[in-house]
C-alpha cells in the first residue's frame, strides 16, 4: 500500500511548526527510517499517517484514503502505531488483553486473534508475561508489548516510534526478525530512531527531518557517505561506518562483513 | 578507600519467591567510574536501589548480606542518613519528581530544603545544578510540562544540586536523543574528574567502553564479571546473555577468520583500539 504525502505542513496550537512543506512516497514492502534530532518533526509525521494528525495545509494519502477524511479507527485498518511513550498506550489488565485489543477491534474472527496474539507474544519474548499487567513490566517490557500490539494488527504499514530505546540487544535482535518478517511478507514498516547502528543493519531507505523539512531522503548506504550532512544535523554514524572513515573506505558499511569487503579492497587498491 | 562494598548481598522483593539479586560482591574504589552491565530483568536497577539504602529502608522484602557505602553500612544507615552524600536518579524521571513543586527550580530547591541547606546557599547551587544539565531557561516551566528527556535531565540537576560523592545512575540517558545523551555523558565525565564516585547501569555499550573504569556483568540477578572493559567486553559469553558486543569487536573477530586481523591482537572495544589493530594487519 502506498504512502503519499503531499506537501504538508502542520503547527500546534502553541504555534510551534512542526512540519514545513514535507513531501514523500513510500512503496509498498520498504523498510524506511525516519530519522532527525528531537523536535525535528519525525513523530508529528509518523502521527498524520495514522490519522491521529492532520495537516493544516497539504494531503496525506494511504493507499486510496485521505487520512483527514478518516477516522484515527478506521486508519487503524491500514497503520498500526507503536507509540514512544508505552505509558501514552497501554491500557488494558492483561499483556493478552492489550495485545488483542487491536485485532479484535478490527474485527478477527477469536481464532484469528489468538494467533495473532501468540505469534506476536513469541516474537517480542513475551509468552511468559501474557497474563500480567502490562504496568508491572520494566520500561522495556511495556515498550515490547506496544510493539506487540502493533505487530498483531496486520495492518499493511507498520510505523514503530523509537523501537529500540530500552532495549537490550537480545530484544533488539528480536525486533530485527520482527521487522524481517513484516518485510517478508511485503508490508512496510516505518522506523523512527536515533540508533543509527540498528538502522544501518534493518533499513534500507532513511528520511531525515530538520526543522519540520526533509534534509535527504536516500538509500541507508547514501546517507551514511554523506559525512557533511550528518554532522551538520548531529547525527552520529554507525559504528563501522565511522570506522571505515578513520580507515580511507570510500564506501560505508552497514554490517561486519560489508565493513571487511571494503577493508580487503582499500587494501588491495593500496597495493597496487 | 573503597566508596562502595558489597558483601554477599541478596535480595527477594516482597510477595516474591525468588531472589532478584543473589550472593552479589564487589568494590568500588574512591573516584571510578563503574559501570553495571545487564540484560533487562538482570537486576541492575535492583542493585541501584540497594546501593542508595532505598533497599531495604523503602522496599522492604528480604535482605542478606551487607552493602556499605561511604563507610555506612545501609542496614543501619537510612536514605534520609545517605541523602547528600549519595545521589540517586531513576531509570523512568516521572517516579522521581516529588510531585509537590510547581516548577523545576522549585522541584530542585526541594531536596535542598528536605537537607535543610540554608537558604541563603540555594540559588546559586539551584542555578549551578540547572546550567550543568541545560536547564537554566526552563526554570518557570512545570516540571510536568517538560519533554521525558527534559524530566531526566531535571532529575540528575535535583540529585547534583545535592552535591553528593556519590552518583548511582540507572540509564540516565535512556530517554533523550544522541545529542542530549552525549551531553549528560559529559556532565558525568566531569563528575569523575572531580573525583565524584559513579555507578552507571547503562546499555550504550560503547559510551561505557571508552569511559568505564571497571563494570560487572549481571545475568539473572548474579554477578557473573568483573573487571576493566577491554577484559569484559570481549567475552562471547557477552553476546549470550542478552548484552552483545560493540561492532568493533564483532568486525574484528570475524576479521580473525578472514586474516583481516592479527591473531594475537586482542578484539577490540573502542574506535581507537580498532583502528589501531586493524592498521597493524
Amino acid at each position: 500500500m502506498l504512502i503519499k504525502v503531499e506537501e504538508i505542513y502542520f503547527h500546534y496550537p502553541k504555534g510551534v511548526q512542526a512540519l514545513r512543506g514535507v513531501s514523500l512516497t513510500i512503496q509498498q514492502g520498504e523498510r524506511v527510517a525516519l530519522i532527525g534530532q528531537n523536535g525535528s518533526g519525525k513523530t508529528t509525521l509518523a502521527r498524520h499517517l495514522n490519522g491521529l494528525l492532520h495537516p493544516q495545509r497539504g494531503i496525506v494519502w494511504i493507499g486510496d484514503w485521505q487520512t483527514s477524511q478518516h477516522t484515527p479507527s478506521q486508519m487503524a485498518r491500514r497503520v498500526a502505531y507503536a507509540f514512544q511513550n508505552p505509558d501514552e498506550q497501554l491500557f488494558r489488565f492483561r499483556v493478552w488483553d492489550e495485545v488483542a485489543f487491536g485485532p479484535q477491534m478490527l474485527g478477527f474472527s477469536s481464532s484469528q486473534v489468538q494467533t495473532a496474539v501468540e505469534q506476536s507474544l513469541e516474537l517480542f519474548g513475551l509468552k511468559a508475561s501474557a497474563q500480567l499487567n502490562p504496568r508491572d513490566l520494566g520500561y522495556s517490557g511495556r515498550k515490547r508489548v506496544t510493539l506487540a500490539c502493533a505487530f498483531a494488527m496486520q495492518t499493511p504499514i507498520v510505523v514503530l516510534d523509537e523501537p529500540t530505546a530500552g532495549l537490550d540487544a537480545g530484544e533488539q535482535a528480536r525486533l530485527a526478525e520482527a521487522i524481517h518478517f513484516i518485510h517478508q511478507q511485503e508490508r512496510t514498516v516505518l522506523v523512527i530512531s536515533h540508533d543509527m547502528d540498528f538502522i544501518a543493519e534493518n533499513m534500507e531507505r532513511v528520511i531525515l527531518l530538520k526543522d519540520g523539512q526533509v534534509v535527504l531522503d536516500a538509500s541507508t548506504e547514501v546517507l551514511f557517505a554523506q559525512t557533511r550532512i550528518l554532522e551538520e544535523t548531529a547525527i552520529t554514524a554507525p559504528q563501522l561506518v565511522r570506522l571505515g572513515l578513520r580507515l580511507g573506505h570510500s564506501r560505508p558499511a552497514l554490517n561486519a562483513v560489508q565493513f571487511l569487503d571494503n577493508f580487503e579492497r582499500t587494501r588491495l587498491n593500496q597495493r597496487l | 578507600m573503597a566508596a562502595i562494598e558489597v558483601q554477599n548481598f541478596s535480595y527477594i522483593y516482597p510477595g516474591e519467591s525468588e531472589a532478584a539479586l543473589r550472593n552479589i560482591h564487589f568494590e568500588v574504589e574512591a573516584g571510578q567510574l563503574f559501570a553495571i552491565l545487564g540484560a533487562n530483568g538482570a537486576g541492575k536497577s535492583t542493585l541501584c536501589l540497594a546501593l542508595a539504602g532505598l533497599i531495604p529502608h523503602l522496599f522492604h522484602g528480604e535482605m542478606n548480606g551487607n552493602v556499605t557505602v561511604l563507610g555506612m553500612n545501609t542496614l543501619k544507615y537510612g536514605p534520609s542518613e545517605l541523602a547528600g552524600k549519595v545521589g540517586l536518579v531513576l531509570q523512568n524521571p516521572a517516579n522521581q519528581l516529588s510531585g509537590m513543586r510547581y516548577t523545576v527550580y522549585e522541584e530542585v530547591a526541594f531536596g535542598l530544603e528536605n537537607l535543610g541547606v540554608p537558604s541563603i546557599q540555594m540559588p546559586e547551587r539551584i542555578k549551578k545544578a540547572l546550567s550543568w544539565v541545560g536547564l537554566s531557561e526552563l526554570g518557570d516551566r512545570s516540571p510536568y510540562a517538560l519533554s521525558g528527556g527534559q524530566q531526566q535531565r531535571l532529575a540528575l540537576a535535583s540529585v547534583l544540586a545535592l552535591e553528593p560523592q556519590v552518583l548511582i545512575l540507572d540509564e540516565p540517558t535512556a530517554m533523550l536523543d544522541p545529542k542530549g545523551s552525549q551531553e549528560i555523558f559529559e556532565i558525568i565525565h566531569k563528575l569523575t574528574q572531580m573525583g565524584k564516585t559513579v555507578i552507571i547501569a547503562e546499555h550504550r555499550l560503547e559510551w561505557v567502553a571508552c569511559h568505564a573504569d571497571r563494570m560487572l556483568v549481571l545475568k539473572e540477578g548474579e554477578a557473573i564479571l568483573q573487571g576493566k572493559p577491554a577484559q569484559v567486553m570481549t567475552l562471547p559469553l557477552l553476546k549470550e546473555i542478552g548484552i552483545g558486543w560493540l561492532r568493533y569487536t564483532e568486525a574484528a573477530y570475524l576479521g580473525k577468520k578472514r586474516n583481516l586481523w592479527l591473531e594475537d591482537m586482542p578484539l577490540p572495544v573502542t574506535l581507537e583500539q580498532a583502528v589501531v589493530g586493524f592498521l597493524r594487519v
